[in-house]
């Protein structure tokens, strides 16, 4: 990757370099200070809500009618005894599914970054195909697959086995909700962690093989301490997304009474009767952000020392892939096995789903009724093409402002020599721990009520999802930025380039592999987001995933929802790869410049 | 990379562009309206100059575009903003704008309980139905006038025809204790929809004890009867607690589906509302009235089969349960739907629910 440094000549007279650091510095405060104003903004007043509904009596009223404070709810949530259950489901999902998330990850990361694994392209789309698929599609999926009396893969189990109508797999059961949120978040965690090893200069396990060590003790000793602040980033950060996350819990757990907090948090907050309990549910959720302050304080701690980890320097460097050899087929044989689970098989049973009035399992006898007729109804949908271009509004719209917002906060809590330099990355990180309803009615309760003209339009949706993303994007920036060591930005400033020509054309090439994953991410992250969309929807801004959730949540109607979450695979594919395709011609334009 | 950008926009924009219309497209005029009364008349020309009426319901926009259509047709001028919503969202949308006084939604339909917070807010209109509606039968005006019933929504048992002879299937409510029902052979409502009825029918103690022996069957809980319905006609379970119209519904796309013919199944009521300080009063009445009469109650169930089913309706499915000899309980009043309501959460808490 070529570093253009400053092609100005260096300013000539002490005068105008005064001139030029002065106004340098004021584009860097104005600049810095709005985003850090509107970070604030965003996180703060959510925040805010959530901490006065959580000491509000909200049986049957809202948060800002007229009612006492009180503290009755949290002592209804560390009496009962069913909160410690939760806490046990919600860590043991947690923990299982980020950790069996992030193995697989790492390994995809480290196969597709740092070897010769043929097929490189196809690959890396087909890792983040789950990703356009929607939790709760591919929790619907598996149930499709792994229900136990219906699920195709029992059926097939059995008619081998020759005994049962039930089983060999419950997919309602915490493994099943396991096993379904590691493959729904591998691509997330693949794009988070796989930055950081490519850019890894392998100047430094050259070094450690060159003087005898074996490739384990290099990947011990030297590879994962190197990465240690990438893989930490994602396992906080996705521990925390886990235990918020609710569509797979929901699907999946709910019918055999197993709840996490988030599916307490929606059902408080979706009761059959009645208004909402948000001071229940605000608890529920200032609980999970006390747990996302103590992951950022570990997360503080751990990566304090950032220069020991950079490896992106001025000095050159190229990374070389490995050469794998004969792993190659067994590598090649463990991916195939993912993409088989998380993708051919989950999309396979859609596809069969979206063909079907109604669902049966695959069958000889099911083939006659299979038709176009969930394709041809969703063409003709009343007021569908509002919603495509709603749907492409806000995955543009979203993933661009977030990671232009999280580009300056993340740069400023590396970079910033403040005191208060990281409060605005650390306040953008809290946000993690608001679970997305939550902060949706904080957005409701905001934009009623003052003179910005977007409750009801598109763009409230925008701005709820901007604050939504914004931990993603300052995860992974912030882990991109500490890789990249300061003395290149140091270099530029002093050959007379501004600030913000520093970031322009120094900073944002070297963290191009960053930030095109993390836009794709938060991109296809934004058309499929479902709790803050549908509270913010009205007429005129739904989006294809509240169409989703209605026609299957509401409607039952699996035929009709897996075409829409077909459609949605087809669109989300379409971004990763143009996403790419840009990334992969800037790679080559750089080359052929140099 | 040169030609993806501009072929990507290309197919996205014959995406965008071919598939349907938004739906503010000019209906042509039929002059139908002037058949309406002079009151609806009347009410017609100040809807006009209002220009829209913002509803939402828990109905698909599939569903209610015949009806927007023929509305728009007979009443031109007036656009109608629909959007497909939960109803218990939409009133705590409701009292949520009101506490800012923005009030953005003009009318809804509910079932009466969930409607319970606006009545208790004076979030309701109570309109003349009368002259709104005068076909509409009195028992169906509820709430002190503030809700009008549009139809009846019986929650029954549907089974898998394939998965179960008739000669197997339970005559009575108890006949569900038997063993061959044990072992996720039920999808229930987690809710205790569908058995609802059951304390005002046979008194709180043999009811609850009743569905705490249903909850010993192992039944399969989904959060709601037409996720029910599905699960039974993909032959999951044989038998599912469904409502009515999906019977309906799901035999008409030739899935092996018929009912249960119990003695006794309850009905919610669902009816239609007009927001207080809503933007659009006068179209939202209009608009209302137009779903109450006889051709929107007709074009309604043609559509989707719903309909009222008083004793004499004589609507299709009023019909069926006329000829299969089973009765229906009714929640017909306020005070049966708070007392329902509360019966609700007991029976919620002994299947052991979702919640």
């Amino acid at each position: 990757m070529g570093i253009p440094l400053a092609r100005r000549p260096v300013a000539t007279s002490v005068g105008r370099l005064g001139a030029q650091l002065g106004l340098d510095r004021l584009a860097e405060r104005l600049i810095v200070g709005g985003v850090s104003a509107l970070v604030l903004v965003l996180v703060a007043v959510p925040l805010a809500m959530l901490l006065f509904s959580s000491v509000r009596s909200t049986a049957d009223v809202l948060p800002f009618e007229a009612t006492t404070f009180t503290l009755a709810n949290y002592a209804t949530v560390f009496l009962d005894s069913r909160t410690y259950e939760l806490l046990f489901n919600t860590f043991s999902f947690g923990l299982g599914a980020v950790l069996l998330g992030l193995v697989i990850a790492s390994a995809f990361a480290w196969l597709l970054e740092r070897t010769n694994l043929p097929a490189r392209q196809l690959a890396y789309a087909c890792v983040l195909a789950p990703m356009a698929i929607p939790p709760m599609m591919i929790a619907i999926a598996w149930i499709l697959l792994a229900s136990p009396s219906i699920g195709l893969v029992n059926i097939v189990l059995r008619s081998a086995s020759g005994g049962g109508d039930q089983g060999p797999f419950d997919i309602y059961s915490l493994g099943g909700m396991v096993f379904v949120s590691a493959l729904a978040f591998v691509p997330s965690m693949f794009l988070m962690i796989s930055g950081a090893f490519r850019n890894l200069d392998p100047a430094m396990e050259d070094a450690a093989r060159m003087s005898g060590a074996g490739r384990l003790v290099v990947l011990r000793h030297i590879t994962l301490p190197l990465l240690r602040p990438a893989l930490l980033a994602a396992t906080i950060y996705f521990a925390v997304v886990v235990v918020g996350a609710f569509d797979i819990p929901a699907f999946l757990g709910l019918t055999t009474g197993i709840h996490v907090f988030s599916t307490k948090i929606y059902l408080a907050t979706h009761p059959q009767i009645g208004l909402p309990d948000y001071g229940l549910a605000s608890t529920y959720a200032v609980i999970m952000l006390a747990l996302a302050v103590v992951l950022i304080a570990v997360y503080r701690r751990c990566t304090q020392n950032a220069a020991s980890f950079a490896t992106v320097t001025g000095k050159g460097y190229r990374p070389q892939p490995i050469d794998l050899g004969h792993w190659r087929f067994l590598a090649l044989a463990a991916m195939v096995g993912y993409l088989l689970l998380a993708v051919v098989l989950p999309l396979a049973i859609l596809v069969w789903a979206s063909l079907l009035p109604y669902y049966s399992p695959p069958s000889l006898a099911t083939l006659p009724r299979l038709s176009f007729e969930n394709y041809v109804r969703a063409w003709n949908y009343p007021g569908m093409q509002d919603i495509l271009r709603n749907s492409l509004l806000v995955l543009v719209a979203t993933a661009t402002i977030t990671m232009a917002v999280t580009l300056i906060t993340s740069w400023l809590a590396v970079r910033g020599r403040a005191r208060l330099s990281s409060l605005p990355d650390t306040v953008a990180f809290l946000n993690i721990g608001i679970p997305g309803i939550v902060l949706a009615l904080g957005m409701i309760f905001v934009f009623l009520t003052v003179p910005i003209p977007i409750y009801g339009t598109i763009w409230i949706i925008v701005v709820a999802l901007t604050a939504h993303f914004l931990p993603f994007g300052s995860r992974v920036l912030g882990a991109a930025i500490l890789q990249v060591h300061s003395e290149l930005e140091e270099a530029a400033r002093m050959s007379g380039a501004s600030w913000w020509t520093t970031l322009r054309r120094i900073v944002v090439p070297l963290l191009l592999p960053a930030l095109v994953n993390a836009w794709v991410w938060v991109a296809v992250h934004a058309v499929r987001e479902l709790g803050i969309s549908l509270l913010l929807f009205t007429r005129g801004n739904g989006v294809l995933s509240t169409l989703i959730w209605t026609s299957f949540e509401q409607e039952a109607r699996v035929g009709f929802a897996a075409t829409l979450g077909v459609v949605l695979v087809l669109l989300s594919l379409g971004i990763a790869l143009v996403a790419r395709s840009i990334y992969a011609g800037q790679h080559r334009l750089d080359a052929a410049a140099r | 990379m040169r030609h993806t950008l501009p072929i990507l926009w290309m197919v996205l924009a014959v995406i965008v562009g071919g598939c349907s219309p938004p739906r503010s497209s000019t209906p042509v005029a039929t002059g139908s309206a002037a058949a309406d009364t002079p009151h609806l008349a009347q009410l017609y020309e100040a809807a006009r100059q209002e220009g829209e009426v913002v509803f939402e319901s828990a109905q698909n926009s599939e569903t209610m575009q015949p009806l927007i259509e023929r509305f728009t047709a007979k009443y031109p001028g007036i656009h109608v903003s629909y959007a497909n919503r939960t109803p218990g969202e939409t009133v705590e949308r409701i009292v949520a704008e009101a506490t800012t006084g923005r009030i953005s939604i003009d009318g809804s339909s509910s079932s009466i309980r969930t409607v319970l917070p606006l009545a208790d807010r004076n979030l309701m209109v109570a309109p003349d139905w009368k002259l709104l509606a005068p076909d509409l039968p009195a028992e169906a005006r509820l709430l002190g006038d503030r809700f009008a019933a549009w139809y009846h929504l019986p929650n029954v048992l549907a089974y898998n025809t394939s998965l179960v002879r008739p000669d197997d299937l339970p005559k009575q409510w108890e006949d569900l204790l038997a063993p061959r029902w044990r072992g996720r052979k039920m999808v229930l409502d987690a809710r205790g929809i569908g058995l609802e009825h059951l304390p005002f029918v046979w008194g709180k103690e043999r009811a609850y004890d009743f569905v705490g022996r249903l909850k010993a069957q192992d039944p399969i809980l989904v959060p709601r009867s037409a996720v029910s319905i599905e699960r039974v006609a993909a032959g999951e379970a044989p038998l599912g607690a469904a409502v009515f119209p999906n019977v309906f519904e799901y035999q008409a796309k030739g899935a092996p589906i018929d009912w249960v013919r119990l003695p006794i199944y309850e009905a919610s009521t669902f009816g239609l509302y007009a927001t207080a300080g809503a933007p659009h009063p006068n179209a939202a009445q209009l608009w209302l009235a137009f779903l109450l009469s006889k051709e929107g109650r007709q074009i309604y169930e043609d559509t989707a089969y719903y309909s009222l089913m008083f004793p004499g309706t004589d609507s299709r499915m009023e019909r069926a349960l006329r000829e299969g000899n089973v009765q229906l309980w009714f929640e017909d009043s306020e005070a049966v739907a708070r007392q329902r309501a509360e019966g609700q959460k007991e029976l919620e808490r002994l299947l052991g629910g979702l919640r």
